[in-house]
């Protein structure tokens, strides 16, 4: 029946306060998959829970070429959250997940989007993070990270809830490599990071010196807004220079790019 | 219906259903008013229930401007069927909003007339109840420009979601 219809026209659905619940939204997902040229669906006040998002994720998980989501006024748990993250871990299309106006969601729901876009727990769980989601608002209505942050704030812990915007703010600059070098370092500042044990290859260290010991170098040690003392600053600068590159000093090499990251990442899991 | 209606026999048409101020609006956009490139229609501006006719004149009316880009049509009581025929043939209208009931029939031939407008980019159709929502869709499936489809608060069986999703797309 569909055969008429050419879903390639289609960039916009927005299927809003119809109610229909917590159901399986398979149809709808396999429908919208196919869909090369769809960039924003929403489904804005339905009564979306574990079904639709389990269903949703699968949408996410084939990486379709949807930009936006808009999941707001929807019961979201933090089981949806979780699922909705899982979907998103290797998502490179994604920017924009919109949850507003969600009450149910805890810090545990948060803390699962925050290791979908930080995982702090070693450089190759950064390294596999999402560098595409922006924000948890659409773009079009309300994209400043300041909107975000008002539904966040009361649930996450301050750091967590720093680091979660700081890493969102860090994906909109579009680059992957810097990106992966300021998350390894903001995590490293948390104390998560499990450096493992490596050694420095021969040559690394003009990398080294060129990413982190200059000055003039790019890369934060605060979140944004959080600043730290300059003597806590330089501690951290030198103790990061050695930990971090003394396991991956493959990061110093300014040609690298986003997928052997990734390909890196995944060989070290 | 013969075209070549004067203003003056449009205005006095129109004067028994519509309000002096929508009325000049229609009017603007038969002139291609330059301006004129959205209007909407709604149940305040309509002092009785257009009939067969004057529905007709008004669709062919915004159907034939090559002005009117978008068009909304909150809750008005006309003769839907009449008023979608006379814009069957637009070829300027980009944006449609829909905001009333329809019953079985008008919702299948609604539908498919919406299908057939090759202009049509971006289509809403919400706040209302359609007694054939499948059959609505299903005209309108045929539409291969449509970029933007919006649907909301419609009373339909929210169960049937599934079944619909493969007629929308």
């Amino acid at each position: 029946m569909s055969a008429d219809r050419s879903i390639d026209t289609l960039e916009c659905v927005s299927l809003w306060g119809i109610g229909f619940g917590d159901i399986e939204l398979g149809g709808l997902v396999d429908v919208l998959g196919r869909s090369r040229h769809l960039t924003e669906l929403i489904l804005s006040n339905n009564g979306i829970g574990r079904n639709g998002c389990t269903s949703l994720a699968r949408l996410l998980k084939k990486n379709s070429s949807l930009k936006a989501l808009n999941l707001n006024f929807n019961p979201i748990t933090d089981e949806c959250a979780a699922i909705l993250a899982e979907g998103l871990a290797n998502n490179t299309e994604l920017n924009w997940l919109d949850l507003g106006e969600n009450k149910i969601m805890t810090r545990l729901g948060w803390l699962s989007f925050l290791k979908l876009v930080c995982d702090s727990t070693s450089i190759n769980g950064v390294l596999g993070s999402n560098y595409t989601l922006k924000s948890f608002r659409n773009e079009k209505t309300s994209g400043s990270l300041a909107s975000t942050l008002n539904y966040v704030i009361p649930t996450l812990k301050v750091a967590d809830f720093k680091l979660l915007c700081a890493s969102l703010h860090q994906n909109q600059t579009n680059d992957k490599l810097r990106s992966a070098r300021q998350k390894i370092v903001w995590s490293h500042v948390r104390g998560d990071l499990n450096i493992g044990d490596s050694s420095i290859p021969n040559g690394a260290m003009p990398h080294i010196i060129a990413w982190f010991g200059d000055d003039k170098a790019d890369i934060k040690l605060e979140y944004p807004h959080y600043a730290l003392h300059k003597e806590k600053v330089d501690v951290i600068r030198i103790d990061s220079m050695f930990r971090i590159l003394r396991s991956r000093a493959d990061l110093c090499n300014a040609h690298d790019n986003a997928n052997q990251m990734k390909q890196s990442a995944s060989r070290g899991k | 219906m013969k075209n070549n209606i004067s203003d003056d026999e449009d205005r006095r048409l129109f004067s028994r259903f519509l309000d002096p101020s929508l009325i000049n609006d229609v009017l603007s956009c038969k002139r291609n008013n330059p301006y004129m490139t959205y209007i909407e229609i709604k149940h305040t501006d309509i002092k009785d229930d257009l009939d067969s006719m004057a529905s007709r004149r008004l669709g062919n009316i915004l159907g034939n401007s090559t002005t009117l880009y978008s068009m909304q049509l909150t809750r008005c009581c006309l003769d839907v069927l009449e008023l979608f025929e006379g814009l069957r043939n637009t070829q300027s209208i980009t944006e449609i909003g829909l905001s009333f009931d329809m019953d079985e029939i008008e919702s299948r031939r609604v539908g498919a007339i919406i299908g057939q407008i090759a202009s049509l980019k971006y289509f809403c159709f919400c706040h209302c109840f359609v007694e054939d929502m499948a059959g609505f869709l299903n005209g309108l499936q045929h539409n291969q420009s449509i970029q933007h489809i919006s649907i909301g608060q419609i009373n339909f069986q929210a169960a049937e979601m599934n079944n619909i999703a493969p007629i929308l797309f």
